[in-house]
């Protein structure tokens, strides 16, 4: 089963153990991970991409792409809202990610929020609360409890969609594929 | 961080360490030459071999992309240097589409790869999953 995941916890420093967990994980062959990355929404409302921090040749890209998986995690209101907020992390890529692409995950984070008070299919859906951070990541796993046993007790909430057509289609011509590291990699925030 | 164990896994592994040694090519830009281009395509093309012979025991779906992923690499692995243009920065654009073109063909195998070494442990992890009994 090929599911794109996003494990929400409270802090960075819990986000990057579950990193290096992921990939120790694969390193058992217990799961097989495509592709991951962390995410964190400071105290501000904006979105960070952790990358490294040497590394300039694929900090843009990851913007866009990252940008793009946390807009199809947060839900059908969040797809819109997150590819649009990709096209902004790609141009503040650069310079850090900018304000405008926190502003439009977050306010899709929060929209989400908002609306699962009145409908409880939204309850699956990612949702990043200012100062939380999250490993985003490509997975191929047999069984979900294997994960799911690894990150509960580290305090990881986890949140999965299906790799198929009908989801890789939210990502348009922005196609994560490609952007997210493929072997692990110390995050850093440039 | 990956510890090889099965042929694919080595290999997966392998092309995850290149795809290191292109970002580190990439990142210190001003640096990188046409010497470390042709040192990364020695690499490559060496993958690319490997992969050949792997592509051939997998699935359709999975072999399509490791296909996808060696054509990529061949045409990476080709690029040469362009003698003809004059000036420090054109040669450094010479350099930097080679180190691009290259990062994203290695890319490609080591999600190719990646894949095949999931249908695999898929597999394996299927063949050996308690069977219910028959009622």
């Amino acid at each position: 089963m090929n599911t794109y995941i996003a494990i929400v916890f409270s802090s960075d420093d819990k986000a990057h153990q579950a990193l290096r967990k992921l990939w120790q994980m694969d390193d058992e062959g217990l799961l097989t991970v495509h592709g991951a990355a962390v995410v964190r929404r400071d105290d501000m409302g904006h979105i960070r991409v952790a990358d490294r921090n040497s590394d300039l040749g694929m900090r843009t890209a990851i913007g866009v792409g990252v940008g793009a998986l946390l807009g199809l995690l947060a839900g059908p209101v969040g797809v819109a809202a997150g590819v649009a907020g990709a096209a902004a992390l790609s141009v503040g890529a650069a310079t850090g990610v900018g304000a405008l692409a926190g502003a439009a995950v977050g306010a899709t984070a929060d929209a989400v929020t908002e609306t699962r008070r009145e409908n409880a299919a939204y309850e699956s859906f990612f949702t990043l609360k200012h100062g939380q951070s999250a490993v985003v990541a490509e997975v191929s796993e047999d069984w979900t409890h294997v994960l799911d046993d690894a990150m509960h007790p580290m305090g990881g909430t986890i949140y999965r969609r299906m790799n198929n057509a009908t989801t890789n289609a939210a990502f348009g011509e922005n196609y994560y594929n490609g952007y997210l590291y493929p072997y692990y990699s110390e995050p850093m925030y440039g | 961080m990956t510890k090889p164990q099965t042929v694919l896994e080595l290999a997966r592994h392998d092309a995850q360490e290149l795809h290191k040694k292109i970002s580190g090519n990439v990142a210190r830009a001003e640096q990188a030459t046409w010497a470390d281009v042709k040192a990364v395509q020695a690499d490559i093309n060496a993958l690319g071999a490997r992969m050949k012979t792997l592509a051939e025991d997998q699935a359709d779906a999975v072999k399509s992309g490791i296909k996808a992923a060696l054509t990529k690499m061949d045409a990476a692995g080709k690029l040469v240097e362009d003698k003809t243009v004059a000036g420090a920065t054109a040669a450094k654009d010479g350099v930097k589409h080679a180190n691009d073109a290259m990062l994203e063909s290695v890319h490609n195998a080591t999600t190719s790869l990646s894949a095949a070494v999931a249908a695999a442990r898929s597999k394996l992890a299927h063949a050996i999953e308690p069977k219910k009994p028959v009622a």
